[in-house]
């Protein structure tokens, strides 16, 4: 009853709301697990945005590589589209990356490669697989800062603040999640996780994974959020795997709302023509 | 449907001359547009030790640099050069076999200038213009080449490379665009250059009767004249996307790039004959599979047989092949294929029926930064082949190491056994600026 009541209440605070995410002090007492969760998975996702993505990779001895890429993404009529284009450095540029996510359905890849002058098309990713050299897996891209309801049992945890700092985190709460099956779990790569979700932007600031096994993996910490065409935007985050030292900076420079992406874009044999040129 | 396939030799500089005037007359004009510059250059440089003797010591240095710029309105200019010296018996490769308008410059002996890549493409959507010197990398399997026999390759190293094939880029223009659901890809090429070969008395220069018109690898071959081919090639692919399957059917007529031969006074000449291939090829994703599958049919091939000692007859051929990528795992990544290349009729100097298989599984670890490899590649009818394990380290952003062993055997008259006295250790290095 009171997580139908809760789902009600965060439906008609996210229905009148301004921004549609700004959530009450009110809410933030009566939101259970679940109802946090779906909270998260509503967030509104924008029809089209564009954005240079920066990776560093760090590993354990503190050697460095970078990734530079132009990254498009387009949800729109139940297709996640995404398309990277490598563009530095020269050992990587002209690669590129196309990825279509359906929610009944696995998932379409292409890839081309300039060495081998042909988009190939790629198996489906299995969501625990990790991408191109990164600390995320596919399934955290394909996620996109959610958790997948059919996939965790939630509860609330303590987010372990002292006293100053919940009244400076009222908005912060503990979402506790736990893979429903052992098939999910190795599926994801996770058997849990802990995540601190800002109730207000309804993003995860800090996630906390395990790995099939229970032992700690890795932790995922969003630095800086944006509203991009009117959906709360990952702009930069880090994640570093506890258990090889490894890790992963992303952040974006120029995003922007582009609500009529060229079809184009994500047909796979385009990915040979390398950066698409978004001002045409 | 009938192709324009000759024209005279100096009608064949005109791609030269159009690329140059088409770039001439359009840079002017794309001063008004705010044209973005790119340039880069890469290094390679690559090493190997013979085991079995040292015919197959190799110092080889390689410089590629390239220039690029592009303007908003969609036009694209680059061009590339590969600027190459060694040192050992294997040499650079033929340079006989090139077209006139494409060959390279030979400095000295042992260092030559080629242009790599010269294109002036116009894009807009999915619709792209390509004019100049380029390659058509048809076919979905790993090195097998069925449908994949657009381009003239280079074969100075036989199969011991890491791309298989390794293109030429050769003078043509190329039409891409989508109608009716339906990925077009048309390309038209005025540049007669065939396979580049390995020189005689080099490293892997073939030992195998059936490249050698017949010829037993202990008797030297005479001079070789070759004769560049005038014929246009032509080609068309149309490709579809059904599901989770890619379909596409394709034509291509034009000179085979792997030469015939013909005795002629004392003298063997090598021809580029033309051919009319009619192929498919289909990729099916299925979970953590894909499987791709080619055929093509090849009605009048022209073959070197032994009828009047040494002829050249149209014989059919077909060829097929299938292969399974398998993404098992804790990043591992299998690959297997098999080929089959069939040529009806008798007195052939290869067999009626070759059939290859590949294997490939690489490892990555240490997030993509390490990759271990190990790839079989077998003649299954002649029991002869070769084994090339290979590790390759990402150092940093612009740095790349790869190190690797050469294992062949067979007999020096099979496909693969041909080489089997190059066993040897490698070692590449490239940087990328």
């Amino acid at each position: 009853m009171r997580s139908k009541f809760a789902f009600l209440l965060v439906f008609i605070i996210v229905i009148n709301s301004p921004s549609s995410l700004a959530v009450t002090s009110t809410t933030h007492e009566v939101l259970d697990a679940r109802a946090i969760a779906q909270l998260v998975a509503d967030r509104p996702a924008n029809e089209g945005r564009v954005g240079t993505m920066h990776f560093r990779l760090v590993n354990n001895a503190n050697r460095e590589r970078t990734r530079e890429a132009l990254m498009v993404h387009s949800d729109k009529n139940d297709i996640e589209r995404i398309a990277i284009f490598f563009t530095q450095p020269s050992i990587i540029e002209e690669t590129a990356f196309l990825s279509l996510n359906y929610d009944e359905d696995e998932d379409d890849n292409w890839l081309y490669l300039p060495a081998t002058e042909r988009v190939r098309r790629l198996p489906a990713s299995d969501r625990g697989d990790y991408f191109l050299g990164t600390d995320l897996t596919y399934g955290d891209i394909k996620d996109n800062f959610k958790f997948n309801m059919s996939d965790w049992d939630f509860a609330l945890g303590d987010t372990g603040d002292d006293e100053s700092e919940q009244a400076d985190n009222s908005h912060v709460r503990l979402l506790v999640g736990t893979a429903k099956s052992p098939e999910i779990s190795t599926e994801l790569g996770y058997a849990s996780f802990k995540a601190k979700i800002d109730v207000t932007t309804a993003f995860p600031v800090w996630i906390e994974y395990t790995d099939v096994d229970g032992e700690t993996l890795k932790i995922v910490e969003v630095l800086d959020i944006g509203l991009i065409g009117g959906a709360q935007t990952a702009l930069h985050f880090t994640a570093k795997n506890l258990q090889t030292g490894h890790k992963t900076d992303v952040h974006f420079t120029g995003m922007r709302h582009v609500p009529n992406l060229d079809e184009t874009i994500f047909e796979p044999d385009t990915l040979a023509y390398g950066v698409p040129d978004l001002d045409d | 449907m009938v192709f324009p396939t000759s024209m005279t030799k100096s009608a064949r500089y005109y791609p030269l001359w159009l690329f140059l005037l088409a770039f001439s007359i359009r840079a002017p004009l794309a001063w008004a547009d705010d044209i973005r510059y790119d340039s880069s250059i890469s290094i390679e440089s690559t090493l190997a030790v013979g085991v079995s003797n040292d015919n197959s010591d190799l110092a080889r240095l390689t410089l590629l640099p390239s220039f690029e710029a592009k303007t908003r309105s969609g036009w694209q200019a680059q061009i590339s050069l590969r600027l190459e010296r060694f040192e050992g018996d294997t040499g650079l490769g033929t340079l006989e076999t090139f077209d006139p308008v494409s060959k390279p410059w030979d400095i000295n002996d042992k260092t030559f200038l080629e242009v790599e890549r010269a294109t002036l493409t116009w894009r807009k959507r999915s619709t792209r213009i390509t004019l100049g010197k380029q390659t058509f990398a048809w076919g979905v399997l790993d090195g097998i080449q069925v449908t994949d026999r657009f381009d003239a390759t280079r074969k100075r190293e036989a199969i011991f490379i890491e791309q298989r094939p390794d293109r030429i880029p050769r003078w043509g223009a190329r039409a891409q665009f989508r109608n009716s659901g339906i990925r077009w890809d048309l390309g038209l090429l005025v540049d007669g250059t065939g396979d580049q070969l390995a020189t005689l008395g080099s490293t892997y220069e073939v030992q195998a009767p059936r490249f050698r018109a017949g010829v037993s690898n202990n008797q030297a071959l005479p001079e070789i004249d070759i004769i560049s081919s005038d014929d246009m090639t032509f080609g068309i692919k149309g490709t579809s996307r059904i599901g989770k399957s890619d379909i596409s059917v394709l034509l291509i007529q034009g000179p085979d790039p792997e030469p015939l031969f013909l005795f002629r006074e004392n003298v063997i000449e090598a021809l580029y004959e033309s051919r009319t291939l009619l192929g498919a090829t289909f990729q099916h994703a299925e979970g953590s599979r894909v499987w791709r599958f080619e055929i093509a049919s090849i009605n009048d091939q022209s073959i070197n047989t032994s009828r009047n000692s040494l002829s050249i007859e149209e014989r059919s051929r077909w060829l097929a092949g299938i292969g399974l990528d398998w993404d098992l795992p804790n990043n591992t990544f299998l690959n297997i294929q098999i080929g089959i290349d069939h040529i009806s009729g008798d007195q052939l100097f290869r067999p009626n029926k070759d059939v290859i298989s590949t294997i490939k599984l690489q490892k990555s670890i240490s997030n993509d930064s390490l990759k271990l490899s190990a790839e079989l590649i077998g003649s299954l009818r002649e029991n002869d082949g070769t084994f090339r394990p290979a590790v390759a380290w990402q150092a940093s952003d612009t740095f790349y190491l790869q190190c690797g062993i050469d294992m062949v055997w067979g007999d020096t008259e099979e496909l693969i056994g041909q080489f089997s006295q190059t066993d040897r250790v490698w070692l590449k290095a490239t940087w990328e600026f």
